[in-house]
């Protein structure tokens, strides 16, 4: 399996983002091979902020959440920062947390948006392939990838962003 | 002046109540007793003010007889553990506290992934999900039982754009020590002997609970022993005709059958034990024991059922997984072991029943912890929150109208979608066609 990592350009998270690719690739060097930069032999595309063309393609993505929780928690996120981070949360297939705080943090959040369907639990009922917490390494990622369909089908209908609430019809 | 609260619970309280009721009525104790000088007011379907402890100064208030608004009209706190959507307006001169003592998300998730199928599961989920914000949405306050649940509240929350605070106020343990007044097991119930060994199964057995691994032990341990007996407390659920004899505690019924155990071994008490006999049952038993799946909704659970044991101070074996486990192990209150692995259960089974010395160890820590989990103690945010709080002093409609009204339609919108779908509203299906034969009948009548 190869990994492709794309740097997000999300200016506004800051020094935080900055080497964010070579950092991820570092993480899952010992489990991947991993290839950073824009490729057709991907299979997967991980980022702290997904490019919205890769929404609607066939490949696996992966949302870093990393970056952000502690400023959306406090409410520092602006209101179209906010909505892009849920249109995020809708899309990818596998999410990445720091760790247990921002694991539970994340799953109530994915809760109250509507992004946990009945599916969505019988396939993974401990959202361990969705949310998958990085704190001990990347094992969690790697066994969710190799998983033949990821937990989540992927939300492919409307979205309607409303003072950076998202609502799915 | 005095603060009034109003405490609303959608269970009983009485000698047949669960736990939303149980919680209701020790928290009544609890403000009682910390705010003498406030006016409390329990509501509930029905309220028995003969239960042992209930407080002279608290009002009880039947809402099976009389409208609740009667009673929320004259309240400055109202903390409800769901507050009727029909009482919405409230919010905005009065303070709400929800009680949300379990994630409900992950409960109810995991109550409509076996209820129904197809369409209807989905609506009555997205019913549920939203109810569970408008419960966020109208409150100014957020009671949960565990840091998990706090933190997943907390960004549900900040998800659905609320700022709340949220306030971790567990289960408590029962004021009074627990008395025995009769033999109701060991030597009276048929086929348990004075000199059984018994583990109590305490409360009811839904959808998440996992009694076949218990069965599959005790399976284990009758090849070996005859001495080990085991009782299943609970059936129906009060006020939740839906969660009582569910498809779990039946499977459970059929596996004793098939394994040979049932009327040998396992015992069931088809009913609910009345609350002041539950005692006469844990004072008799050896151990309790309790087993559930490894899901979202046993991460984020706590066992309210495990207060009562650890009450009688009775040695725990679980399945690891919830917050209550964690304590269990870390403390040394009993076993817990992995989940889904009865050659485990049935060792840590026959570990504690064999060793006396063991289990007065374990009983002696239980009376340590016994201090620090009082309904006091549990519910100091609460009381906290009542004794301060000040009533908005200017209605707050901007929170009715942009924070709690879009969660309130959301609800009755998908409610009535869901009763649609399964055939409950046959007027409602009927809507539409009575209007366009009306139409009809307008549009072709001659002037």
């Amino acid at each position: 399996m190869k990994v492709l990592a794309l740097r997000g350009p999300w200016p506004s998270l800051g020094p935080q983002a900055q080497g964010w690719a070579e950092a991820f690739a570092a993480q899952l060097a010992p489990w991947l091979e991993v290839v950073v930069g824009e490729g057709e032999g991907c299979q997967v595309i991980a980022a702290p902020l997904l490019p919205v063309q890769t929404f609607f393609g066939p490949k696996r993505l992966v949302l870093d959440t990393r970056p952000w929780p502690s400023r959306w928690l406090e409410g520092a996120l602006g209101r179209k920062e906010r909505a892009r981070l849920y249109l995020q949360l809708a899309m990818a297939d596998h999410i990445i947390c720091e760790g247990a705080v921002e694991r539970d943090n994340i799953i109530g959040a994915l809760f109250a948006l509507g992004l946990v369907w009945p599916s969505t639990y019988i396939r993974d009922p401990y959202l361990g392939r969705l949310v998958i917490c990085a704190q001990n390494g990347m094992d969690g990622l790697v066994q969710a990838l190799s998983h033949p369909t990821p937990a989540k089908r992927r939300q492919r209908i409307s979205v309607i962003l409303r003072k950076g609430l998202l609502s799915l019809i | 002046m005095s603060i009034r609260v109003l405490i609303i619970t959608p269970g009983d309280v009485g000698q047949r109540m669960s736990a939303p009721g149980i919680r209701a009525f020790h928290m009544a104790q609890a403000l009682a007793q910390a705010l003498p000088h406030a006016r409390i007011t329990l509501a509930a379907p029905k309220v028995d003010t003969r239960l042992q402890g209930f407080p002279e100064m608290v009002e009880p208030y039947s809402y099976r007889d009389r409208p609740l608004l009667w009673a929320a009209q004259d309240a400055d706190v109202v903390v409800a553990n769901f507050l009727p959507v029909r009482l919405a307006p409230l919010c905005t001169h009065k303070l709400v506290v929800v009680d949300l003592f379990a994630q409900y998300f992950a409960e109810w998730m995991e109550v409509t992934v076996h209820q129904e199928q197809g369409l209807t599961r989905h609506l009555i989920w997205l019913e549920r999900r939203a109810y569970i914000a408008f419960q966020l949405a109208v409150a100014d306050l957020v009671l949960c039982a565990n840091e998990r649940q706090r933190l997943s509240y907390l960004g549900a929350l900040r998800a659905l754009g609320l700022r709340r605070p949220v306030a971790v106020a567990p289960h408590g343990l029962r004021p009074q020590a627990p008395q025995k007044r009769r033999q109701v097991v060991k030597g009276v119930h048929p086929g348990i002997r004075p000199t059984d060994k018994l583990l109590i199964w305490n409360g009811g057995t839904t959808d998440w609970y996992d009694p076949d691994t218990f069965l599959m032990a005790l399976h284990h341990l009758a090849q070996e022993r005859d001495d080990i007996k085991a009782l299943f407390l609970g059936a129906t659920y009060p006020n939740v005709p839906t969660l009582g004899w569910g498809r779990r505690f039946r499977s459970a019924i059929e596996t004793a059958k098939q394994l040979g155990l049932y009327g040998s071994t396992v015992f069931f008490e088809f009913g609910w034990v009345p609350y002041d006999e539950v005692p006469d049952y844990l004072l008799e038993a050896d151990a309790g024991v309790c087993a559930y799946s490894d899901h979202l909704e046993t991460y984020y659970s706590f066992r309210t059922r495990f207060m009562d044991l650890l009450w009688a101070g009775l040695p725990i074996i679980c399945t690891k997984g919830d917050t209550l486990a964690e304590l269990i192990e870390q403390e040394g209150l009993g076993f817990a072991v992995p989940p889904g692995d009865p050659i485990a259960m049935a060792h840590a089974i026959r570990s504690l029943l064999d060793d006396q010395e063991g289990q007065e160890r374990i009983r002696k820590r239980i009376q340590q912890v016994r201090q620090r989990l009082t309904w006091e103690q549990a519910m100091t945010p609460l009381i906290d929150f009542c004794r301060t709080a000040c009533p908005p002093a200017r209605p707050r409609y901007s929170r009715l109208w942009g924070e709690v009204f879009p969660w309130a339609l959301n609800y009755l919108a998908t409610r009535i979608l869901r009763e649609l779908a399964r055939g409950e509203a046959p007027w409602l299906a009927r809507a539409p066609q009575r209007v366009a034969s009306r139409l009809a009948r307008i549009m072709t009548k001659e002037p």
